[in-house]
């Protein structure tokens, strides 16, 4: 049932053309596991494929032809260049669908959502899969530059006297293979150390961490007890469920844990393995198609991306903190859509740690931060914390990278709607996920009660 | 054979040989010979539908009972209609089973039996024509119920027992109601028996046309098409109740072909694995729009099996509050409407009585009689499930009973008692209740029973061999079907004529 | 002027500029290399000119933080030449035309993460070379005088305090430099004798420099009895913390912005593209051999990584204090603060210092 590719010219190709709204329709992603687990012998090509499959599955599209799928993972080996096309093609979807590979670290499946959305707003397609993958299990392994020269110059070498040669300046050393790296590259810190001078630069307590901690997982267990993720998970390699989700975690218990990161400041280190995401392998996408498209499909149009804003910090040399990009990414997404904070029903803070979100916050709430930092007379003010994160995030389900963002959009965009149903009116929701080399996506969602 | 390019087999995407490797050695060559003369179980490979190759192997002799006189045409109205019916469906008919040599078929129309001392001349008649029957060949008896028998009978019309026709038949000459309830009940007990003396791969089923039916009604033509086919391959020692004379006209001329369920909005539970797999994948087959319905936990098979299929899958559990009305929810966003549903979903958990616990007896019932009850029930509470078609599963345990199942037993029963009551129920919208009560199939499950176990529980039945899951959903498809619009409150063993609880 | 013949590792010519003063208006002695001399050979002869007893307790003794009471008998300022009041050698050494070869210089850029800028001045178009270089450049000529027998200190057991480099213009890849070495003001420090060692390069020989180094090493535990203290004043490279006799302030760490994560082959690896193949820095089987806990970081390699960070270009005044050694492999904090970038900035400092143990390792400050 695979539809014919058809070129159909606009009824006036003289026309200015208007842009079009992109909606989500459906999200599938696999359960998320911890590095090392049930996909630890899986591949990224295999867990987007999967993601892909289940995607297609849930809205019925075998075998048709999309516009585009997007998507990327942050540790990637040489050989997945093309991970994304290569993945539609094992997928249902119809062969003649392009793929594209997107990679901007934590905030990849922000960028996807974007590149897709505004394919469809600008009318280049109609439908399309915007996703992300990673898997720390997965992760390249890269040979040392000592072997890697000589294995180069063992390519290049014609006799066996000169590959001996080449042999011969091998040294034990050489053979040592090398991870990849997890600090930032032009500081050497990871990115916790890196949160850890931000959390104390905020002064933001550990009693505060562990509650964000607590109610992510409180958040995600009720949401999957719910049957919440019945339409939005697809199961994996034996894996039903986030293997990350602790249900009967609580403050108290997240209070036992030995800090990790920011051992050797000044400052009482607050952040612990239970208030910071663990490495975790996963993926998701989410299908964003025009109206009409959804409606020939008799798909739900879920959630309108409105809008989408992206932002970056120098954080280098300290002068603004790793993660903080999405503090100064959504102020400027909201004053372009004429919103204050306090209208947004409903916000998802990535939690690549606790305290990036309540940093985050904090800055929000500063006065001079707000004036200096973003040139704003008022501040951007606080958010009522019962909107913050409702169905759990990612200290609770786990971080793959590249598959957060899009894992956030498809929660958002089912609870947008369910609650735009339930009161009968629009509602708004905003996205925040940081990411690596001080970036910040941030992104808006609306809903309508209407189908 | 000329090649195809419907390839029915890679479409269903199961293979048709079975692990029973005893019957891939004794069903052909040396090893059936040794089987024979060991006096051993000697199964053969089943005939099973193929659109290439005749729907019966060999003429259709339609045998009559009417006036005592079983060769004279024309003296038996029913069996010249059914044998005309027959004409026109391009089958070779005979009246005669003089000079055949082989037969495909036999149908014998006792619809006019009186007294069961009318049965002697056609049973003595098929009697001789057995030894031509060919391997795979039919009987079929063509029936009227007997009024109230209940518990082991073959049928139990609710209408029947009430037709006011029946009672007071003959007025003044009451006995003869008996003596015509003594000879219907007494065809059951013949063709079971001719059943079980069927070789070669044949079966022997009966079609129960009640009181005030015709006996050409479309659903007695669609059982015949059925039962003549390989899509009964696995259906031994049956009948089949037409207790209405629903269904469509062109069934008079024609069987419904190789779609019969074309754009069927049809739900499946239970669908990413084992039978209900194969029942949403023959469904498709037959044209249907399958909604295949599976616990979130079994997302990665369904999610296969739904892009394989080019369909929507619903993950959901069926035993959530709301499960009717998300089904409901999911069928009208996507298509609109629903037309039937396939309660296949269901779980076994073993264990003798006196080691039973609660959680192993409420989760079985929960799962396999609570959740279709409440489903249907949902389902029905909205217009868009007017003509309803609904399919349940029953298990011959539940027939029977079987030792370590009271819990499973209990709720495939209670399938029984569902579909019996929901017949009425579901008349008045257009649709109908059935059961299919599956015997020893083979499935992962039953793959996962001790090996001296298993093949003696595939032996137990008519055919010596254990079915398939295709079978289950052939007649899960022939329920869901038009041909199938006279038969409600039915529940159909497929189980290859069981011995246990026949 | 004397000319010495070209080799590899010369040998300034007997009885010539030995026990010379450096009078004031007096001009050196000026030794003339045809091409740079390289280390190994000059290490070589350095530890030959020493017994390796004397080199192992040097070496211990200098990093332990121990100065030694009195001159041991294996320290070599009295007992080389058995004078009681050595003086430094009165020559300067002078290498006319170092070609700035690029593959070099991208060996040692990558080496500290320095960033290859294309850049184009009044001195032409090209590829700028790193300042932190232009010292490795110039250093052997520096160890050619480091490792003459009339100089008063030990060349094994010195310890860099502290360099400070003044640039006035932008070097380009394949610029032709003539490089000026001398030493001065050898002085008492509290932990033994400190001397500076001064290296110029210019454009011309009669150009003023325009890259002006100057490195101040410590004899630790060596005392030089008629040492000029009056010469011993702040040198203006050298600091009172690392080079005075003050006491050292307790040392407050700063906000971490960067960690290096340091491997067991970072000695090796900037050796390769130095040229200094100290063997205290290149593993530590050799490090230990001389008394060393293990290998530690070239000090102008913490320096020049230091400075890339910044990534700044000329004209700039860069200087560095040294304070404990960095043991490989290791990690180590940084700090940078800074006013600006590029052509912006104006000052920065980078702090680099162990984090558990709160001890400095080196600050580097920046001024253009």
């Amino acid at each position: 049932m695979s539809s014919e590719p058809t070129i159909q010219p606009a009824s006036d190709p003289t026309a200015p053309r208007q842009l079009r709204s992109a909606w989500v329709v459906a999200g599938n992603r696999t359960p998320f596991a911890r590095a090392g687990g049930p996909y630890a012998s899986t591949s990224v090509q295999e867990m987007f494929t999967a993601a892909l499959d289940g995607l297609v599955a849930r809205t019925g599209i075998a075998g048709e032809r999309l516009g585009a799928v997007a998507g990327g993972a942050v540790l990637k080996q040489p050989k997945a260049f093309n991970l994304v096309r290569e993945s539609v093609l094992g997928s249902a979807l119809d062969p003649q669908t392009p793929g594209i590979d997107v990679q901007q670290a934590c905030a990849t499946g922000m960028e996807t959502t974007s590149l897709i959305a505004n394919k469809i707003r600008c009318g280049q397609i109609d439908a399309g899969v915007a996703g992300g993958v990673d898997s720390a299990s997965d992760a390249p392994i890269v040979v040392g530059e000592g072997l890697r020269k000589v294995l180069l110059q063992l390519n290049r070498a014609k006799t066996p006297k000169d590959k001996l040669k080449a042999l011969a300046k091998l040294r034990p050393g050489d053979l040592a293979p090398v991870a990849p790296g997890v600090a930032e590259p032009r500081t050497g810190l990871s990115m916790g150390e890196h949160q850890a001078l931000t959390t104390a630069q905020w002064g933001i307590t550990r009693q505060a961490q562990d509650e964000i901690a607590a109610n992510s997982h409180h958040n995600l267990a009720a949401a999957w007890d719910s049957g919440f993720f019945d339409d939005l998970v697809t199961p994996f390699r034996g894996l039903t469920k986030d293997n990350n989700l602790r249900p009967d975690t609580s403050v108290e218990k997240l209070g036992g844990l030995s800090p990790v990161f920011g051992k050797n400041l000044e400052t009482d280190p607050t952040m612990t393995a239970g208030n910071s995401t663990p490495l975790t392998d996963g993926a998701s996408a989410i299908l964003l198609a025009t109206a009409e498209w959804a409606e020939e499909h008799n798909l739900p149009k879920l959630a309108e991306i409105v809008d989408a804003e992206t932002a970056a910090v120098d954080f280098v040399d300290g002068n603004e903190g790793l993660l903080m990009a999405p503090a100064y990414a959504a102020p400027r997404l909201l004053a372009r859509n004429g919103l204050k904070l306090q209208d947004i029903d409903l916000v998802e803070i990535h939690e690549a740690f606790a305290s990036t979100v309540l940093t985050i916050l904090a800055a929000w709430e500063d006065a001079d931060f707000c004036k200096v930092n973003l040139g704003l007379d008022e501040p951007v003010g606080v958010l009522d914390r019962s909107r913050l994160n409702v169905r759990g995030s990612s200290l609770a389900a786990g971080h793959p990278f590249a598959a957060t963002g899009t894992r956030v959009v498809a929660t958002l965009s089912k609870e947008l709607k369910a609650r735009a149903v339930a009161e009968n009116r629009p509602v708004t929701g905003l996205i925040s996920v940081c990411a690596a080399g001080g970036q910040g996506a941030v992104a808006l969602l609306r809903a309508y009660p209407e189908s | 054979m000329s090649p195809s390019p419907f390839d029915l087999t890679s479409l269903l995407g199961y293979a048709p040989a079975t692990d029973d490797a005893y019957l891939s050695v004794v069903s052909q060559g040396p090893g059936r010979k040794i089987a024979t003369s060991l006096g051993l179980p000697a199964p053969v490979a089943l005939r099973r539908h193929d659109p290439d190759t005749p729907a019966v192997p060999g003429p259709v002799l339609v045998l009559g009972a009417g006036s005592g006189t079983t060769t004279t045409p024309g003296s038996d109205p029913d069996a010249d209609a059914l044998a005309q019916h027959l004409l026109t469906r391009g089958f070779e008919v005979h009246r005669h089973g003089d000079g055949l040599r082989r037969v495909g078929a036999v149908v014998l129309c006792l619809t006019g039996l009186t007294e069961l001392g009318g049965l002697s001349a056609p049973a003595l008649e098929l009697g001789g024509l057995l030894r031509s029957l060919a391997p795979g060949g039919r009987v079929i008896t063509i029936s009227r119920p007997a009024d109230g028998v209940a518990a082991g009978g073959a049928a139990s019309l609710p209408t029947a027992a009430d037709d006011p026709a029946a009672g007071t038949a003959a007025g003044g000459a009451p006995f003869d109601v008996v003596d015509r309830n003594a000879a219907r009940q007494g065809v059951v007990g013949f063709l079971r028996s001719v059943a079980q003396e069927m070789r070669g791969g044949a079966t022997a089923n009966g079609i129960l046309v009640a009181d005030g039916v015709a006996a050409t009604a479309p659903s007695v033509l669609g059982g015949l098409d059925f039962l003549l086919s390989g899509r009964s391959a696995f259906v031994d020692g049956q009948f089949l109740v037409v207790g209405s004379d629903a269904g469509p006209e062109g069934l008079a001329t024609a069987p419904q072909g190789e779609t019969p369920l074309d754009q069927r909005v049809v739900v499946v539970t239970g669908a990413a694995r084992g039978i209900g797999e194969q029942i949403a994948r023959l469904l498709h087959a037959q044209g249907a729009r399958v909604v295949p319905v599976d616990v979130p936990a079994a997302g990665q098979p369904l999610s296969e099996l739904a892009n394989q299929l080019g369909t929507a899958s619903l993950p959901l559990d069926v035993t959530a509050p709301d499960a009717g009305t998300r089904i409901l929810e999911h069928c009208k966003t996507r298509y609109g409407r629903i037309d039937g549903i396939v309660h296949n979903a269901g779980i076994t958990r073993d264990k003798m009585l006196a080691n039973m616990d609660e959680s192993r007896f409420a989760s079985v019932l929960a799962v396999n009689t609570e959740a279709p009850l409440r489903i249907t029930r949902q389902l029905l509470a909205d217009p868009a499930a007017d003509g309803l078609r609904v399919v349940g599963l029953a298990s011959t345990s539940g027939i029977a009973g079987n030792r370590g199942q009271t819990n499973y037993a209990a709720s495939k029963a209670g399938i029984v008692g569902m579909v019996a009551a929901l017949a009425p129920v579901l008349a008045e919208r257009g649709g109908t209740a059935n059961a299919v009560a599956p015997g020893f199939i083979e499935t992962e499950m039953t793959a996962k029973i001790p090996m001296a176990r298993r093949q003696v529980a595939r032996r137990l039945n008519s055919l010596q061999q254990g079915g398939l899951p295709l079978d289950v959903a052939e007649a899960i498809a022939f329920l869901l079907s038009d041909a199938a619009a006279g038969i409600s409150g039915q529940t159909l063993r497929v189980c290859g004529q069981n011995l246990v609880g026949a | 002027m004397t000319t010495t013949p070209n080799t590899p590792a010369p040998e300034p010519t007997p009885g010539q500029g030995q026990n010379r003063c450096a009078g004031e208006g007096e001009s050196p002695q000026r030794i003339v290399l045809d091409t740079m001399p390289a280390l190994g050979g000059l290490y070589a002869k350095a530890a030959a000119g020493t017994t390796a007893r004397a080199a192992t307790l040097g070496m211990r003794r200098a990093f332990k933080g121990l100065p030694l009471p009195v001159p041991g008998k294996g320290a070599r300022a009295g007992s080389r030449s058995g004078r009681s009041n050595p003086r430094l050698p009165d020559v300067e050494i002078v290498v006319p035309a170092v070609e700035v070869k690029a593959p070099e210089h991208r060996a040692f850029c990558e080496v500290v993460g320095a960033r290859i800028r294309a850049t184009s001045t009044g001195a032409g178009s090209g590829t700028e070379v790193f300042s932190g270089y232009l010292h490795a450049l110039a250093f052997p000529a520096a160890m050619v005088l480091l490792t003459r027998k009339d100089f008063p200190l030990p060349t094994v057991g010195l310890v860099h305090l502290a360099n400070a480099v003044t640039q006035t213009e932008t070097v380009l890849e394949g610029d032709l430099l003539q490089v000026n070495v001398r030493a001065e003001n050898l002085r008492p420090h509290r932990a033994g004798t400190a001397v500076d060692v001064v290296a110029e390069l210019r454009r011309s020989p009669d150009a003023p420099p325009i890259w002006v180094g100057r490195s101040v090493y410590l004899a630790r535990g060596t005392r030089i009895p008629g040492a000029e203290d009056s010469r011993s004043t702040d040198s203006g490279t050298t600091t009172q913390s690392a080079a005075g006799d003050g006491t050292r302030p307790e040392f407050v760490p700063p906000v971490p912005t960067a960690r290096w994560q340091l491997g067991a082959d970072t000695g090796r690896k900037y050796a390769a593209v130095s040229g200094d193949v100290n063997p205290i820095h290149l593993s530590g089987p050799s490090a230990k051999a001389l008394g060393m806990k293990g290998a530690i970081a070239h000090g102008m390699y913490t320096a020049s990584r230091a400075l890339a960070l910044l990534d700044t270009s000329a004209p700039l005044t860069w200087e560095v204090e040294f304070a404990t050694p960095l043991v490989l492999p290791g990690s180590a904090a940084v700090a940078v603060q800074r006013d600006g970038r590029g052509e912006n900035l104006r000052s920065a400092t980078v702090t680099v210092w162990n984090a558990k143990k709160r001890k400095p390792h080196a600050t580097i400050s920046v001024t253009r």
